[in-house]
């Protein structure tokens, strides 16, 4: 039984460098569009994937952040970014919807990373959410910011909505009872789910 | 005889770091009023261009409050600068560009070298320390850039943030190789000036699809 229970710190790291990934290959895609150089597009990957993680471990007083401190973090991004620019042609075939898609899933991941990071720091419930909520959007603003756009999170369908709601759903899970592994699947499956209805029938968020 | 030159090398550091913390303030000062802000816009913006990279540095490395904010000379230093930049615009904008190109290559090295080496300081592991460095050189200018909602500049030109970061690993690397930290740093920030005005003049380029 106990090979199967997922330690939260597991978790926290799975979750963590597969959000990441997505993140940076994501992020380099972007930059590589908007015409960016080798250097650029390695840069943007490397901030699409960590600045999210990078502004929680600020707000829970962890400086130097962990993407900072794990040196593989930053390698890696740096590396996805490389792989993306040389196989861009390939990766430019690929349809919006699955990298949407795609999206949805590194949104998860890191969603599920940060709140379960900020219950670590025994920060109150809400701000454990709203930490999970930035950890999953904050790279992709800052990405933005950098690209000269308004922020997708900000104004797309039910982007930012759906990953408080699965933080929330994470929090609620272990109030109720449930392990660590098992709030983080179905808080991640939540936000997964929520964004995938969001792709398929083009919902959109309330606006004026 | 040892202490009086001691103390001259650590007036030097000052000296240069003010300068560079000049140099970036003007440049930003520029900036703002070429993008039509007002007087406590272009001052804001001047301290941003020339500390914002250290303050990013310093609050990752947790070094908090970060020195531009504890040293109070700093920030006087680029409101100073906004202010005269502003008065005195018309000089100020007839300076050559390419004496501008060296100052800002000079700015840019300084706070790249003075970035690796506190990121040293604080033990950070060498590649994220020049990855630091770098982001204290070109930091300030990003902020700057978003600030006046553009796309940030350093990341359109194509050898500055890279003179940068190669700046920072001669200054690691120097000082692998058991150089003091001045002459590490010296060297570093050397390597850094003259890659970015090289790549100026050969037009030197990065790939891209």
């Amino acid at each position: 039984m106990s090979r199967i229970k997922l330690s939260t710190e597991k978790v926290v790291l799975i979750a963590d460098l597969v959000g990441m990934s997505v993140f940076a290959a994501e992020g380099a895609l972007s930059a590589i569009s908007a015409h960016f150089n080798l250097m650029g597009v390695m840069a943007i990957a490397f901030i699409t994937a960590l600045g999210g993680g990078i502004i929680r471990d600020l707000l829970l007083g962890v400086a130097p952040p962990a993407a900072l401190t794990d040196r593989r973090y930053a390698s890696l991004t740096f590396v996805i970014g490389l792989l993306t620019f040389i196989f861009f042609t390939l990766l430019q075939k690929i349809p919006t919807d699955l990298i949407l898609l795609i999206d949805a899933a590194g949104l998860s991941f890191f969603v599920v990373a940060g709140v379960e990071k900020a219950i670590l720091f025994r920060v109150w419930p809400f701000v454990a959410v709203l930490l999970g909520t930035v950890t999953g959007v904050g790279g992709g603003v800052i990405r933005d910011l950098l690209l000269g756009r308004a922020p997708l999170a900000l104004q797309t369908d039910n982007y930012a909505s759906s990953v408080f709601f699965a933080a929330a759903v994470v929090l609620i899970g272990r109030r109720l009872g449930l392990s660590d592994g098992a709030a983080g699947l179905i808080g991640g499956l939540t936000c997964f789910t929520l964004r995938l209805v969001a792709i398929l029938f083009g919902w959109h968020s309330l606006k004026i | 005889m040892v202490a009086r030159i001691k103390l001259k090398t650590e007036t030097v550091v000052l000296a240069a770091d003010l300068i560079g913390t000049s140099v970036f303030a003007v440049e930003g000062a520029l900036s703002a009023i070429r993008g039509d802000l007002d007087l406590l816009g272009v001052m804001v913006i001047a301290f941003i261009a020339a500390l914002g990279g250290g303050v990013i540095r310093d609050v990752l490395i947790g070094a908090t409050p970060p020195n531009a904010i504890r040293d109070w000379r700093y920030p006087t230093l680029t409101f100073l600068a906004g202010l005269l930049t502003f008065i005195f615009h018309s000089a100020f904008q007839n300076i050559p560009a390419h004496l501008m190109l060296v100052l800002d290559a000079a700015g840019l090295s300084l706070f790249a070298v003075a970035g690796v080496e506190k990121a040293i300081m604080y033990e950070i592991k060498p590649f994220v320390a020049m990855l630091l460095g770098t982001v204290t050189g070109v930091g300030g200018g990003v902020i700057r850039d978003i600030l006046m909602a553009r796309v940030p500049a350093v990341l359109q030109t194509d050898i500055y943030a890279t003179a940068a970061f190669f700046g920072a690993f001669v200054v690691l690397s120097g000082r692998r190789f058991g150089m003091s930290e001045g002459s590490a740093g010296l060297l570093g920030g050397l390597v850094c000036f003259s890659l970015r005005l090289l790549s100026v003049a050969y037009g030197w380029h990065l790939p891209k699809v």
